[in-house]
């Protein structure tokens, strides 16, 4: 615990060299040539994810010396962890990463300028979310969601003429302000009540006590204002008014970004904080504390049954997609209600789907508003016939994000309501029959966008042709959706090794 | 080690060692309270008269409408001039540290004290210098380009 071991952060490192190059570039070269500064990016996150998967790959080798030692190790003085977990969500930031990156590529040649800003707050945010990942103290994890959150205020604006971009940036960076002062308030009640801002401090025995049965009122305060702080990030009821203008209103690349990196990370930090509050066993603390398993199961239920009504109505894709993401939000939250090892595994997994899912949506969204200018779902009518490929991957994607077989989705969903089951309680039982009554709900409204793509005539017959990266993201997305859904065994090995270094964390 | 020590002293305390943050939240409440129930019993409101007019204490009266545009410049520099203002903060608790010598005991020995922080202001102050190139050429500081 008290060496440096400066090395263990190498995929950072790498991640903050590439960002800080990025600038350095950017102020040198003439605002045409910016195409390198985009490849100088792109080959900083695919080494910073090589480098956690080579991280990884030790990590999980029995015979290493690392594994034998509980599995987990500590640079900077304890302050940074990496464990299967953090490396697992490592590497799932650093695909989205990659793949939104390949996204903006064509996003961008019809921009006319900030190229470089573009990228260099993409890696910013992405070195974010990968010390989300490390993070084992209150400090850090505030540093580190500052880092991703303040670069998507700027992601958000990036349009700076754009009137709605404009203003989904202003209501992402007010409400986004509030959230953190709630974030911080908590952590110094937090500190107020263990008096230390270590992760560890929550993990002892009295404060599991304390958790379960009610003592130390004010560390219980403190981490209801901890889970508002990490409810805005992840877009749940009641936390969730910036989700649909911010995702309408951001380009929609960021919006890709916005509804896979930044979630995942406040999910990240919420799962480290809940297992933390666990006591050393993980099956103690917020575990056994009753009106802590209904608050996370009314959040849950209120994230799924408005995120998913609220869809139905929606005329415009991102919006929807906004609804949408508040709705799953509620899945994640549903493994998060279960507060064990098997929820924190199909959390994972829902997440690797979701990321898949989302960006091969977000790929056919932004080639087809390039054609079409318009991001209303009356003007999807009739894409088959302009581009099967694209008809064909908005048709698996939505039908993923519904958890219809055999797609990627369905499994993550599989997952998590067999978690929430397996707890047997009567709460458990009605979280899983909102969750069903969500999916049966998400249902209608996904498939009247591939009934308009598929049966109903277009405005205009002219085909739509993506470009040879944009082709290569969505083969990419549509393989990741059909692998999950279909060959979900080493995967799901993959999230379960990660969800057992969380719970064994010690 | 001291800071473990402090952790358990702190770990022990009740809600009663928050009775000051109450009595100063109640004190704030109070103040804001008084002023507005002072103001709305004491004040004759709908009632014009010169005084209530005119500037408030060492105002000046207004020439123009404040409603005017004016150059999105002032604010670039004054985001620039905060940010880097607010990272020179950094510089403080670093030199006390640095100063009063570890006295948590973090570090093995003065060397090694001194091998961090070196390192640690070298790094901040490259990523600060960094940021303020890239801000000068991309010419944020030039006040007479368009």
């Amino acid at each position: 615990m008290t060496a440096w071991n400066v090395g263990l952060a190498l995929p950072e490192w790498i991640l903050a060299g590439a960002g800080l190059l990025a600038m350095w570039l950017d102020a040198r070269t003439p605002p045409d040539k910016k195409d390198g500064i985009q490849n100088v990016a792109w080959a900083g996150v695919l080494l910073a994810t090589l480098a956690a998967v080579f991280q990884g790959v030790r990590l999980w080798d029995p015979g290493d010396s690392v594994a034998a030692g509980g599995g987990k190790i500590y640079a900077f003085r304890g302050h940074y962890g990496l464990d299967a977990f953090a490396v697992f969500l490592k590497v799932l930031f650093g695909v989205s990463t990659l793949l939104v990156l390949s996204l903006a590529r064509s996003w961008l040649k019809r921009v006319d300028r900030g190229h470089g800003e573009f990228v260099m707050l993409t890696l910013f945010a992405t070195l974010g979310m990968f010390f989300v990942c490390s993070v084992e103290d209150f400090a850090g994890l505030f540093v580190a969601l500052e880092l991703v959150t303040v670069s998507f205020y700027c992601l958000t604006a990036f349009k700076r003429n754009d009137e709605r971009a404009v203003e989904a940036g202003l209501k992402y960076v007010v409400l986004g302000a509030l959230a953190s002062s709630f974030l911080v308030l908590g952590i110094a009640f937090v500190y107020g009540g263990t008096g230390s801002l270590d992760f560890a401090a929550l993990r002892s025995d009295d404060v599991a006590q304390d958790l379960a049965h009610g003592g130390a009122p004010l560390l219980h305060f403190g981490l209801l204002l901890v889970v508002i702080g990490l409810g805005f990030k992840i877009a749940a009821v009641p936390f969730h008014v910036w989700t649909p203008d911010v995702y309408e209103g951001a380009a929609s690349p960021v919006t890709a970004f916005l509804s896979v990196g930044s979630k995942m990370a406040g999910i990240t930090l919420l799962l480290k904080v809940v297992r933390a509050c666990l006591g050393p066993g993980g099956d103690a603390g917020l575990a056994q504390a009753t009106p802590w398993i209904l608050l996370i199961a009314c959040i849950s239920a209120a994230t799924l049954l408005y995120g998913n009504l609220g869809a139905l109505w929606q005329g415009n894709i991102k919006r929807l997609l906004g609804y949408s993401s508040i709705g799953h939000a509620g899945y994640v939250l549903m493994g998060v209600f279960a507060f064990d090892q098997r929820g924190v595994a199909a959390i994972l997994y829902y997440l690797t789907a979701y990321l898949f899912t989302v960006l091969g949506i977000f790929a056919v969204v932004v080639v087809v508003s390039r054609q079409t200018k318009s991001h209303s779902i009356a003007d999807y009518a009739g894409l088959a016939r302009r581009s099967p490929l694209l008809a064909f991957v908005l048709l698996c994607g939505l039908l993923s994000l519904a958890g219809v077989p055999p797609f990627g989705g369905f499994f993550g969903k599989f997952l998590v309501f067999q978690a929430v089951v397996g707890k047997g309680t009567p709460t458990a039982y009605g979280l899983a029959l909102v969750g069903a009554a969500g999916v049966v709900i998400s249902l209608y409204y996904y498939l009247v966008i591939v009934k308009r793509i598929y049966m109903e005539e277009g405005v205009s017959e002219e085909p739509i042709v993506p470009s040879r990266g944009m082709k290569a993201v969505l083969y990419t997305c549509l393989a990741g959706v059909f692998i999950l859904g279909i060959w979900p065994s080493p995967f799901l090995e993959l999230a379960q090794r990660a969800a057992s270094a969380l719970s064994s964390a010690s | 080690m001291r800071a473990i020590a402090a952790a358990t002293v702190w770990a022990d305390n009740t809600p009663g060692d928050y009775l000051p943050l109450f009595l100063l939240l109640g004190l704030a409440v109070l103040l804001g309270a008084t002023q507005l129930i002072a103001s709305h019993v004491l004040g004759k409101r709908g009632v014009p008269s010169p005084a209530k007019d005119s500037a408030y204490e060492c105002g000046i009266e207004a020439e123009t409408s404040a409603h005017t545009r004016f150059s999105v410049k002032f604010y670039l520099v004054a985001v620039l001039f905060i940010l880097f203002d607010v990272e020179v903060v950094f510089f403080f608790p670093w030199a006390v540290f640095f100063g009063s010598g570890d006295p948590a005991g973090i570090f093995e020995n003065r060397q090694a004290l001194m091998q961090f922080a070196f390192a640690e202001m070298m790094v901040f102050l490259g990523i600060l210098f960094l940021g303020w190139y890239w801000v000068v050429k991309k010419r944020a500081l030039d006040w007479e380009e368009a």
